[in-house]
């Protein structure tokens, strides 16, 4: 911390009004409908990434409703198997890349993760807003396929040879494969902004061993969408070469694997579960600490449990492929590392427990939903230990068992959470409360339907109902449990129409926020909800891992930053030590300009291979754009250690 | 003072410190690659015991991580904590978590090993 004191100072400054007027006119972003597609504020990315990504959550859910509806009764006529194909495609793809890693990994990431760091802005913003860009491309042409009957119908995971140039003939499969390389670039360039802020724009201070919980699971989900993503890539990537130019790399007649599709699917799809996952246990951590008023037990072993859990979860992808003849020693290898995982997931449990035991609870409604993971997930998990021994896996492979176990791993550890960090959040980034009275009903509304409906499946997997079917025949008795499903869904649809008017009605009229209305520990409640365009109007230094808990009132500042342009600290990742000054590059159009030309390019490349080369064209030009030196520095950074006070 | 606390002091990571921090992973992914890409190899060849000298090796690695993190915990004085602010106090925390890996990665290589005294490499 040498250096650290050194360049801090205690915050004597009188001139605070006339500082924060000059750092918010340097900060502003530009306004109006072009000043829109400039904005690089995390803040504002942030915010747009989880409303995008809800609306493709309602979307998704209603996509669900109509499976639902059409399964509630035998050889019903509502829809027929080409459409349902569609539909139940559409919901999973929606469902996990549209919504949930865009939502829980980077909406969240990127609007708390430089607040928690006690940054000004992410690391490289603009490829941060470039990958909003490209994420709602990619969107878009899932869904505008879906929209013009070109909506993809091979499943959420397009297993070859289905998904092939024999079996789906016409650009179905192809849509699904460009979609997934527009969301997954978008992942893989959030997780680089999000991993660099975390070890390079801490507040001093915060060294490793003083990082909060969140950014731990930040850091760690990271590492893992830098690692994972590039695996489905490479599978979409090689399954669109297999459809439009006519390699083979997965058709066994002419030496192709149809296995090595599933191998890098699922070695990108296991930890997906945990890129999904751990975010939501990355909130559950910091709320529970917050409303047990208690610092969070065992914080060495929930750091231990979550770089071991990101790393587990890449050798485990087998045991989605314990159907395909695979050697029983081998699957016996993947059983034990899927037994395994339970260990770190468990410590995490039992030190929410132990947190909220040795606490002093305060049960306010974002730790309902915290209440309501405990107990979803548990379900999940306990269905996932069964799964992970070949025998039941066997048994129950592809039928409504298992769609029952990942609902419940994933809307336990991920929507649950969710709901818990909206909550928690909003205050910060409305400036208003929500409403406590309309959050419950939300809550007992939507845990009461989701139960009734993802509990029963479990039974109709057990009596033999599969996956993906369309209809079923009376004689397999199978339509009251359909009947009981299917009504949970009105519960749900329910309770989401109520958090939408607690969301409307307390943006309007919910009492005033405040700094930090739940009294919480954690950097990002130390600014004015919502926050300032510069989150800091002096870039923080902390003394212990609960910052506004822990932390004297006169905890020393940082002071030297300029005023007149964006300038940022820079820390050493180990010990964050200010390292030097970094200058924000503000907003620009250029990154909106190449997310278009490249999804051009990446739409094109649908229809023929000539949109590759063609289309790199303005993508350059867009690059040469963005990367265009801007000269020197109207004010170079000072260097060595002129610039502290 | 010693070559590994002056590292410390000036923000690194020494190389014992490094080797706990991973020798847990790496073993448990040696253990994983080798003993699924040898196992057809062990049939055919009918040596089964190759698995199980995998599974030894890649224990002892985890083992050696362990003791790593353990001689760099005993190096720093006493006065250290898991959350103090100067990088003694990083090294410290960094050196709890490298035995944490090591031993939760003796455990996971354990377990992976229970099958190959029960199932054939050729089943």
């Amino acid at each position: 911390m040498a250096v650290a004191e050194s360049i801090v100072a205690n915050d004597q400054d009188t001139g605070q009004s006339e500082l924060a007027l000059r750092l918010a006119r340097t900060w502003r972003q530009p306004g109006g409908f072009w000043g829109w597609f400039c904005n690089t504020h995390h803040t504002d990315i942030g915010i747009r990434f989880m409303v995008t990504a809800f609306i493709f959550f309602l979307l998704g859910g209603m996509l669900a409703a109509m499976i639902r509806l059409q399964l509630i009764r035998p050889e019903n006529s509502l829809m027929g198997p080409d459409l349902y194909n569609q539909v139940f495609t559409m919901h999973g793809s929606t469902m996990i890349f549209l919504f949930a890693v865009p939502l829980m990994f980077q909406g969240f990431g990127v609007y708390v993760v430089p607040l928690m760091c006690g940054a000004r802005n992410i690391a490289f913003p603009r490829l941060n807003a470039f990958c909003y860009y490209l994420y709602v491309g990619g969107a878009l042409v899932l869904w505008g396929g879906f929209l013009t009957n070109t909506g993809p119908d091979v499943g959420w995971f397009a297993y070859v040879p289905l998904s092939g140039p024999s079996y789906s003939p016409g650009h179905r499969a192809d849509i699904w494969s460009q979609m997934i390389t527009f969301t997954e670039v978008s992942a893989l360039g959030v997780a680089i902004c999000i991993a660099t802020t975390i070890l390079r724009y801490r507040a001093p201070g915060m060294t490793l061993n003083r990082m909060p919980i969140l950014l731990w699971e930040k850091l760690v989900i990271s590492m893992a969408v830098i690692f994972a993503m590039p695996a489905v890539m490479i599978a979409s990537g090689l399954l669109l070469l297999d459809r439009l130019v006519g390699t083979h790399f997965f058709n066994p007649a002419e030496g192709g694997d149809v296995l090595l599709y599933q191998h890098l699917f699922w070695f990108f799809g296991h930890p997906e579960v945990y890129i999904i996952f751990l975010p939501g246990a990355a909130i559950i951590s910091t709320l529970v600490e917050c409303f047990s008023r208690r610092r969070i037990f065992g914080y060495t072993p929930i750091v231990v449990s979550v770089v071991a859990t990101g790393f587990l979860g890449f050798s485990v992808w087998v045991h989605h492929m314990f159907a395909t003849g695979l050697p029983q020693l081998s699957e016996s290898f993947f059983t034990a590392a899927s037994l395994m995982i339970v260990i770190p997931t468990g410590t995490q449990f039992f030190c929410w427990v132990a947190t909220i035991w040795y606490g002093r609870l305060q049960l306010r409604l974002p730790m309902l939903w915290c209440f309501g993971f405990f107990f979803v997930f548990l379900i999940g998990g306990l269905s996932g230990v069964m799964l992970a021994s070949v025998p039941v896996d066997l048994q129950v492979h592809d039928t409504y068992f298992v769609v029952a176990h990942f609902h419940y791993v994933l809307i336990g550890g991920a929507l649950f959470p969710m709901f818990a960090g909206i909550y928690f959040w909003f205050p910060k980034m409305a400036g208003r409360m929500p409403s406590e009275t309309l959050g419950k009903w939300h809550f007992w509304l939507f845990f009461i339907g989701f139960n009734i409906t993802f509990f029963t499946l479990h039974f109709l997997g057990l009596r033999g109902m599969t996956r993906r079917i369309y209809t079923y025949s009376p004689d397999m008795h199978w339509q009251g449990l359909n009947v009981l499903a299917s009504s949970g869904v009105v519960f749900m649809t329910a309770g989401l129409l109520v958090f939408l008017a607690n969301v409307f009605h307390s943006m309007r009229v919910g009492a005033i926020a405040g700094n930090n209305p739940w009294g919480d520990a954690g950097l990002e409640w130390s600014m004015s909800s919502p926050p300032p365009p510069y989150n800091f109007l002096h870039v923080p230094t902390v003394s212990g891992r609960d910052p506004l808990w822990e932390d004297p009132p006169d905890q020393a500042i940082v002071v030297g930053l300029r005023d007149d342009i964006r300038e940022t600290l820079v820390t050493h990742s180990l010990d964050a030590e200010p390292q030097h000054k970094d200058e924000d590059p503000g907003p620009s159009i250029w990154p909106f300009l190449t997310a278009l030309s490249v999804s051009a390019a990446f739409v094109g490349s649908i229809f023929t291979a000539w949109a590759v080369p063609i289309g790199a064209v303005p993508v350059i030009a867009t690059l040469i754009g963005w990367l265009w030196p801007r000269g020197e520095s109207p004010t170079p950074l000072p260097t060595g250690e002129s610039w502290l006070r | 003072m010693a070559r590994s606390e002056q590292q410390i002091e000036a923000g690194r990571t020494p190389l014992g410190l490094w080797w706990s921090l991973i020798a847990g992973f790496a073993a448990w992914t040696f253990d994983l690659g080798f003993s699924y890409v040898l196992e057809q190899h062990s049939c055919s060849t009918g040596h089964h015991y190759l698995l199980h000298v995998i599974s030894f090796v890649c224990l002892a690695i985890a083992l050696t991580g362990f003791g790593a993190g353990l001689v760099e915990f005993r190096r720093f004085p006493g006065t250290t904590s898991e959350e103090g602010g100067s990088p003694f106090d990083r090294a410290h925390f960094q050196a709890l978590m490298g035995m944490a890996f090591s031993l939760s990665f003796v455990v996971v290589v354990i377990a992976g090993s229970v099958p190959r005294w029960i199932l054939s490499p050729c089943d």
